[in-house]
């Protein structure tokens, strides 16, 4: 389970909310001052690792570790200066306060900040059976499975034919497969053209009525399944239709047991919202929030 | 042959065809190429990286075979193949805005953020109309994107692609895109429809203004046509740069996929495109370490530049497979889709030939920008690949045939070259019927074209595939036809196979299954190649050699060219660097993806 981290740790909590606190106090007070004041820009293995794997987009570090050991000393002179070149930009910008006026960095740091306080949230234990069952009662029209058909048909083509010659041919034709026993796979065989598609498997009907119209749905509804019999003929927007609809299934609510491995993800998926509200909240309850006049409504 | 005896033989053919009733017309579709993803001056973002001219004409007449003017160059250019049919897909979000304030748009100008903005667009066409402040944004939303220039501004697209929809011999649809990109994980989808003009002005393009949750958008869609009449299909683009949400396991609320969200997706989006000019969605290296060709024109980086990590949410083969796990859990398949390739051109211009590619954006035309941009960008040019197209299975180049196709998904992807790919599958096809004249009789008399269904495998049999494939008569010869089959085993683990079908030369399999590799002709030092190996055409029946009755599968089909240079090495040579500074492959396998088709037991275990 992906979701599942070892985040479990009171201790662990109390460190990364820690480190939260740090990181808001270390942006509050800026450190761009003390940086540009540091003349010293230290050049070693691990920032030339990480300059190297940034600029490819890559993150293998030992694959990179090796490039890093195969580079000649004139290569390596190269990236040290490129290195170097990107840290006094970065220095001087930060020292500029260009980052100030910046969308892109904004987003970016409130993104950053998302995901500290998401991986606060996500240490939950495995919910107990009671709990589950619990939750899986509450939200169970959620896991409700559509109504689904499988069908196989032989299409014939009023504009071509004409509305009775269509209707007639359909029923001669149904009379000949099923007194011969005609499998499903032998339907490409017959008929006409029909627009969309030879199979419909495991389709909900609303997708079939996208492509044989209202009224086809209504008659197949009412039609039981049957791998050996074929039907019709069935009237759609394009013609009529000899079908074997092999499968019907119900609209249903599943087991627990069936699906239980999904409601354990949701159950948790929603304790870490819950969590991740609350941090939010938390925080939000330390600022006082001025609302000037905003004119009009906001949303459309 | 007399007029009487022409009279005769149709007569006596209806007549055999009444009594009979076995379907026996053979080329029953045709094959028409396309782009459904093309911006030009009236995006935002198209018009502030230089395309400045090229409008919804343009773009129809350069995709007709007309010569036009390059939007930034104005030097004169000519598509060196006409496409059969084009979608002009603007962003919706303040759509035409600078062309309109420009032109002078008297509901734009009425206001004080429209006035504001045609000064600074008049001292400097390229001032940037993206990078408002949250606050400013909001207010420019709320004076230049109203109900009644969004009217005025949509109606202006349907009424170019009315004015260049010839049924039958070019068809043009009016759409446009959605560009929703929660913290730039891309989840952009193009919207087109094939309804007619005033159908088409009773609704106004859904944007990501009002939503940025897919949910949103099927919703509308499916309120929309109820209330018009209109239809839609919506296709999904760079899932590759979705940051995993394109493909998720769960909704957009983070809880995991319902049957009512499959529902809704499939209604609507029957296609994804794989393949574009920012690279392809097909299959990741590190995630599919046994594809020796799944390293193909990656791009590793969202909508701002910054790196993305592997995900299978990302790219399309693991997509199918998840759609295959969901609809085990739920009854229905999120991601029963087929594929397409378009260009995402921005210059208005529709361009994916490696020899003659004229870039994504106006302002990358130059070889030496492209070498050496005079400004920081996001999208390098030689990072672009020159690619996709969409060839289309169709009774008649129309809008209503053509929109059936995309419904039925018997339509295909390519990176560029046109090479023409037909799949069928079933259970009786036999070798004799890939050596045919015309492959599609068996095609369609014995079994389902891509994009289709196979259901319950009679006892003793399994799927067969019958393909035939013909390079491109301008391109490269191909090399080989693969088969990727992925199934959802017992355990409900997912699993991946990739076959090679048929092959050009003497070539035999390895203990693995693999193939030597089919050689490279090409000259980095001249841009050149010769077909002097590979083949022009190839043509197979692939039965399943591990085929299980009880599992779920999907096979899908990947042809491959033989090497020809990549665009940015033609740059190399023209500027007289060496190729390594391109710092991209000198040579690509250009290659087909079709759509695939499903099989589904009778009980599935």
């Amino acid at each position: 389970m992906r979701l599942r981290r070892f985040l479990r740790e009171p201790l662990l909590h109390f460190l990364v909310a820690g480190g939260i606190l740090f990181g808001i106090f270390g942006l509050t007070h800026r450190a761009g001052s003390a940086l540009a004041s540091d003349k010293t820009i230290v050049v070693d293995k691990e920032s030339l690792l990480n300059f190297l794997q940034y600029r490819s987009n890559a993150f293998k570090p030992e694959f990179f570790s090796s490039q890093l050991e195969a580079m000649t000393p004139a290569e390596r002179k190269d990236l040290v200066d490129q290195y170097v070149q990107e840290e006094i930009l970065y220095r001087e910008a930060k020292a500029m306060g260009l980052e100030q006026s910046d969308y892109v960095i904004r987003q970016r740091l409130v993104q950053k900040m998302r995901f500290l306080i998401e991986d606060v949230a996500e240490g939950r234990a495995e919910p107990s059976d009671a709990v589950l069952a619990e939750y899986f009662q509450k939200n169970r029209k959620r896991y409700a499975v559509d109504p689904s058909v499988t069908f196989t048909h032989i299409f014939f083509d009023s504009s071509v034919r004409g509305d009775k010659e269509a209707r007639e041919s359909a029923l001669r034709l149904k009379d000949t497969l099923n007194a011969g026993g005609a499998p499903f796979s032998d339907a490409p065989k017959y008929g006409d053209r029909f627009p969309f598609l030879q199979n419909y498997v495991e389709r909900t009907f609303d997708y079939v009525a996208s492509h044989f119209g209202n009224d086809f749905v209504s008659e197949l509804k009412q039609s039981a399944p049957a791998e050996k019999h074929w039907i019709g003929p069935i009237r759609s927007t394009y013609g009529y239709h000899v079908v074997l609809m092999t499968r019907l299934t119900e609209a249903r609510i599943p087991e627990l047991n069936e699906i239980r491995s999904q409601v354990a993800d949701d159950w948790l998926r929603d304790q870490i919202e819950d969590a991740r509200s609350r941090s939010l909240n938390q925080l939000a309850g330390q600022y006082k929030i001025v609302q000037k006049d905003l004119g009009g409504s906001i949303s459309q | 042959m007399s007029r009487q005896t022409i009279l005769l033989r149709f007569l006596l053919l209806v007549i055999v065809g009444m009594l009979v009733t076995l379907r026996a017309n053979s080329q029953e579709t045709h094959l028409y190429w396309g782009d459904t993803h093309l911006h030009t001056s009236n995006s935002i973002d198209a018009f502030s990286t230089g395309n400045i001219n090229a409008d919804p004409d343009t773009a129809y007449r350069f995709a007709k075979g007309l010569p036009v003017l390059h939007p930034s160059l104005r030097t004169r250019v000519r598509i060196a193949r006409p496409l059969d049919f084009l979608v002009v897909s603007d962003h919706a979000e303040l759509m035409s805005l600078q062309t309109e304030l420009l032109k002078g748009n008297a509901q734009m100008l009425a206001t004080e953020w429209g006035k504001r903005l045609r000064a600074e667009l008049q001292a400097d066409p390229r001032r940037s109309v993206m990078n408002f402040k949250p606050e400013e944004r909001q207010e420019v939303y709320k004076q230049l994107f109203t109900i009644e220039i969004r009217r005025g501004t949509w109606a202006a697209q349907v009424d170019a692609a009315e004015r260049y929809n010839e049924p039958g011999k070019f068809t043009a649809f009016a759409g446009w895109e959605w560009s929703s990109a929660p913290d730039w994980k891309n989840l952009h989808r193009v919207i087109f429809t094939p309804s007619d003009a005033a159908t088409a002005k009773k609704f106004i393009p859904f944007s990501s203004n009002e939503s940025q949750k897919p949910e949103d958008l099927w919703h509308w869609l499916e309120k929309t046509e109820k209330e018009t009449g209109a239809e839609f299909i919506a296709i999904p683009h760079n899932s590759n740069l979705s940051g995993g949400l394109m493909f998720d396991m769960v909704d957009s609320a983070g809880r995991t996929i319902t049957a009512e969200y499959a529902r809704m997706r499939m209604r609507w989006e029957p296609v994804v495109e794989a393949t574009q000019v920012k690279g392809t969605s097909e299959v990741l290296p590190e995630l599919s370490p046994n594809d020796e060709f799944a390293d193909f024109e990656i791009r590793r980086k969202l909508l701002i530049g910054t790196p993305t990590p592997p995900n299978k949410g990302d790219y399309v083969r693991y997509a199918l497979l998840r759609g295959l796990e969901i609809e085990q859990n739920t009854g229905a398949n999120p991601y029963k889709f087929g594929m397409i390739g378009s260009t995402d051109s921005h210059t208005g211009l529709s361009s994916v030939e490696e020899n003659n590619f004229l870039g994504k954006l106006a302002m990358d035309a130059l070889p030496q920008e492209r070498y050496r941009p005079s400004s920081p960008v996001i999208f390098p040019a030689w990072e672009m690949s020159a690619s996709g197209i969409a060839g289309v299975w169709a009774t008649a180049n129309t809008r209503e045939a053509i929109a059936a196709a995309f419904k039925r998904k018997e339509v295909y992807a390519t990176t560029g070259p046109r090479i023409s790919l037909r799949v069928f599958g079933g259970y009786s096809f036999t070798k004799i019927d890939a050596d045919a004249k015309d492959v599609s009789k068996a095609g369609y008399s014995k079994g389902v074209p891509m994009g289709g269904d196979l259901w319950n495998a009679p006892k003793g049999k399994a799927p067969s595939l019958l393909i035939y494939a013909v390079k491109d008569p301008t391109s490269g010869n191909l090399d080989r036809i693969q088969v990727i089959k992925g199934w959802l085993d017992a355990s409900g683990q997912t699993h991946e196979h990739v076959y090679n079908a048929a092959w050009a030369g003497e070539r035999k399999l390895n203990s693995e299954g693999k193939l030597p590799a089919v050689g490279n002709t090409v000259d980095v030092r001249t841009a050149t190649y010769s077909n002097t190996i590979g083949t022009a055409q190839l043509a197979t029946v692939w039965t399943d050699p591990d085929f299980n009755p009880a599992q779920r599968t999907f096979y899908y089909v990947r042809v491959l060219e033989i090497p020809t240079p990549r665009h940015s090495t033609y740059d190399a040579v023209a500027l007289g660097i060496d190729v390594k500074e391109t710092h991209q492959p000198a040579t690509i396998q250009e290659r087909a993806y079709s759509s695939p088709i499903w099989y589904t037991p009778r009980a599935p275990k």
